[in-house]
């Protein structure tokens, strides 16, 4: 397509939004009218929804039987992913979809650490083209920019036709967690326990809560995306009844549901660590500290409400083995989008690092964390391999960057890229770990 | 998993919104398919149309809708096997006209239709999928009379408050009032709207508003329907592109209009039904599941 044709494409769009713009209440009309057309629906939509998200769920087991990736990698993966969605400014549901497609692709196929990032990358296009209106939905070369072109446009095409044919061709059909969160807030809208709170902060509130369960692995394997949203939405409502009456109350009174009191624990304990994703500083506080979102820090303050924060931080992290702590500059991943401030980094440092991650300590940090990470994802998982026949290529893991700096890893990634890209239809067929989940 | 060695291709059915449509049998079952071929393209990879249609129609399994049996994946494109259908409602309504004059259905067929269009119509809502693209071109007939909704190239999913999505939706003469007028959060009345066009369409064989730009369509509709006031539908002058100059028409007797041009009898019960559809305030629009219930279809829950 010729540029002026692009451009004057653009001018159309540009033109709808300005009219839309010069009629503030049309928003608010056709949200309304909207709104009175689902509530036919509502209960229909929401049975769907549970019923989809029965099947549309990862299995832990199977990813614990990954032999190259881990929790560790996981939540570094989940990072970049988010960075991305945030630079590309994709719709909520985009990351939600995002994460789950992810997951459940790696409950299905064995994946190796070189080839992570592209299928979340990969997980983030099919995710924007189901949800985005199209001219939001990112070119495959944005893609290919945001890894810094580790991976060839051929490999983008394979890897998100894996990704369908794996997922059985349907993998936008998980529900994102915040259609739940909307519908509860639909519902309830007219109960008691929003009155007086602002309805566009409990869904601000309710989504952060979601985006920080979806990066602790317990919570996103073992959690229902509609359970979480429920737990986020009870937590939120506190969190905000507190700030903005200073009306205290234990989010456990109100709830007769053990199941979804140890949710909304697992969440509080998640925001309790504080270490927030790179991601999640660029997304919601930049250069500024966490309190500076008030949302966020009405959050916080209603955990110290419940978990009042004496010496509880050492015990806390040791609570959380598989987040990484503050050493997001971890090299087993190629990082592309830098977190966005490293100085941010010292303000929530755990006890546990003692070495500051200045620029000039990642090289030390990623050898010492990046050996401990190397035994913690060999030793007990290669026995358990999903797939026992087909040993995974040697030759992978010693094309896998195991040590040294970002800079020299990305070096490294260039001739492993070959490895990475070889997509075996036999894993496949083969590699399908099949497990009941504890219901 | 099906091979695309699997399928004969035949011959070639249509086209259509982004892939070419063939006749296919399945050489092992000895049934006949239709096979969508797709395009995989080098800039998109696979194109969101067929993301979604894929994902939805996965999703929707029900006896009004076409049913998506398989996707084949070779070298440069997609296939998609669809349960094959004889015909759309729109070839068929074709072939009844005689010379130059249109002849709508017999008014039992034209119920029978119009209600497994509802019952299609409503499974989508019910899933939170609108289809967005009802046209008579897009409801596939079958020898034994089934309809099925077919096409969901335009189709999406929605959530309880929607994103707005693109404008390029619904072929103009089955476009509600609203989307014509610049709404841009489409709700599922824009699914009923149609259906109340191709309702009156069936009856008379003849489409019932066929604009040839917006704003034609929008002054065949006031036409018929009267030019909406801020008083029968509050915010409407808040529509982006609503005209306070539009001509003001008082609404015609749509029953006596509809009935010059078929021979059949319409009762009473059809012609409520036909403005419980076709209200130009969106709010006003029944929904598939209160149409599906309104008297004119007692016959077949009684």
């Amino acid at each position: 397509m010729s540029s002026s044709h692009l451009s004057a494409m653009a001018g159309v769009r540009r033109s709808v939004w300005n009219s839309r713009a010069a009629h503030p209440r049309v928003v608010q009309m056709e949200l309304l009218t909207h709104q009175l057309a689902c509530q036919d629906y509502s209960v229909d939509i929401l049975r769907h929804l549970i019923d989809i998200e029965q099947n549309s769920r990862p299995c832990l087991a199977s990813f614990q039987a990954q032999p190259e990736i881990n929790t560790h990698m996981r939540s570094l993966i989940f990072d970049f992913a988010m960075c991305c969605h945030t630079r590309l400014a994709l719709s909520s549901s985009t990351l939600f979809l995002c994460f789950s497609v992810i997951d459940r692709y790696c409950s299905r196929i064995v994946v190796k650490s070189s080839t992570y990032q592209l299928v979340a990358l990969c997980s983030l296009w099919l995710a924007s083209k189901y949800t985005d209106k199209k001219p939001r939905v990112p070119s495959l070369r944005s893609l290919q920019n945001l890894c810094c072109s580790q991976y060839s446009r051929t490999q983008f095409q394979e890897m998100e036709l894996h990704i369908l044919k794996a997922l059985n061709w349907t993998p936008c059909n998980a529900p994102p967690h915040d259609a739940f969160v909307d519908i509860l807030l639909k519902n309830k809208i007219s109960s008691l326990s929003y009155r007086g709170l602002n309805i566009n902060d409990l869904k601000y509130a309710s989504c952060v809560l979601c985006e920080l369960a979806c990066f602790d692995h317990v919570l996103a394997f073992d959690c229902n995306a509609s359970a979480v949203a429920l737990a986020a939405v009870t937590v939120a409502t506190h969190a905000l009844r507190l700030s903005v009456d200073g009306e205290f109350l234990h989010y456990s009174t109100m709830l007769k549901d053990v199941n979804l009191q140890r949710v909304c624990g697992l969440i509080l304990r998640k925001l309790r660590t504080r270490n927030f994703p790179s991601s999640f500083k660029l997304k919601y506080f930049g250069q500024n500290s966490v309190e500076s979102n008030p949302t966020i820090k009405s959050l916080i303050e209603y955990d110290q409400a419940i978990c009042p924060p004496t010496p509880i931080s050492a015990s806390l992290n040791s609570m959380n083995p598989g987040f990484p702590g503050p050493q997001n500059c971890d090299s087993s991943v190629a990082y592309t989008v830098r977190p966005p401030n490293r100085a941010t980094f010292q303000t929530f440092r755990s006890p546990l690092a003692n070495v500051p991650p200045t620029p000039s300590t990642p090289s030390s940090i990623g050898l010492k964390n990046h050996a401990r990470a190397a035994s913690f994802m060999e030793t007990p998982q290669s026995s358990a391999s999903p797939n026992p026949t087909k040993p995974v290529n040697p030759a992978a893991y010693l094309a896998k960057s195991t040590t040294g700096p970002p800079t020299t890893t990305m070096l490294k990634r260039s001739d492993s890229k070959r490895n990475s890209a070889y997509m075996d239809m036999d894993f496949f067929d083969m590699a399908e770990v099949t497990c009941k989940r504890p219901r | 998993m099906a091979s695309s060695s699997q399928f004969k291709q035949l011959e070639k059915l249509g086209n259509g919104t982004y892939a070419t449509v063939y006749k296919g049998l399945n050489k092992t079952t000895g049934v006949y398919v239709a096979l969508k071929e797709v395009k995989l393209d080098s800039e998109e990879g696979t194109p969101s149309t067929a993301v979604r249609e894929i994902s939805l129609m996965k999703e929707l399994k029900h006896e009004n809708i076409v049913r998506l049996y398989d996707v084949i994946h070779t070298e440069n494109k997609l296939t998609l096997v669809f349960e094959f259908m004889d015909n759309d409602l729109k070839k068929y309504m074709d072939s009844r006209i005689v010379g130059n004059t249109p002849y709508g259905f017999e008014m039992s067929l034209v119920k029978y239709f119009e209600w497994q269009l509802l019952q299609g119509v409503a499974f989508c809502h019910e899933n939170r999928i609108l289809h967005r693209d009802l046209k008579p071109q897009n409801l596939l007939i079958n020898n034994k009379g089934q309809l099925k909704l077919g096409d969901f190239g335009l189709a999406r999913a929605f959530g309880i408050p929607v994103n707005t999505f693109s404008s390029e939706v619904v072929t103009l003469w089955y476009r509600a009032p609203d989307v014509l007028m610049g709404s841009r959060t489409y709700s599922t009345s824009i699914d009923i709207w149609s259906c109340g066009c191709i309702l009156a369409e069936m009856i008379t064989g003849r489409p019932l508003f066929p604009g040839t730009n917006d704003e034609e369509q929008l002054k065949l509709i006031f036409e018929t329907m009267g030019t909406p006031s801020e008083r029968t539908w509050p915010g409407i002058s808040n529509l982006p592109k609503y005209n306070a100059q539009h001509p003001q028409h008082l609404p015609k007797d749509l029953g006596a209009l509809l009935q010059s041009q078929t021979r059949e009898k319409m009762d009473l019960a059809l012609i409520d039904l036909l403005y419980g559809l076709l209200q130009l305030n969106p709010d006003r629009r029944l929904s598939a599941k209160q149409a599906l219930n309104h008297p004119w279809f007692a016959e077949y829950y009684q």
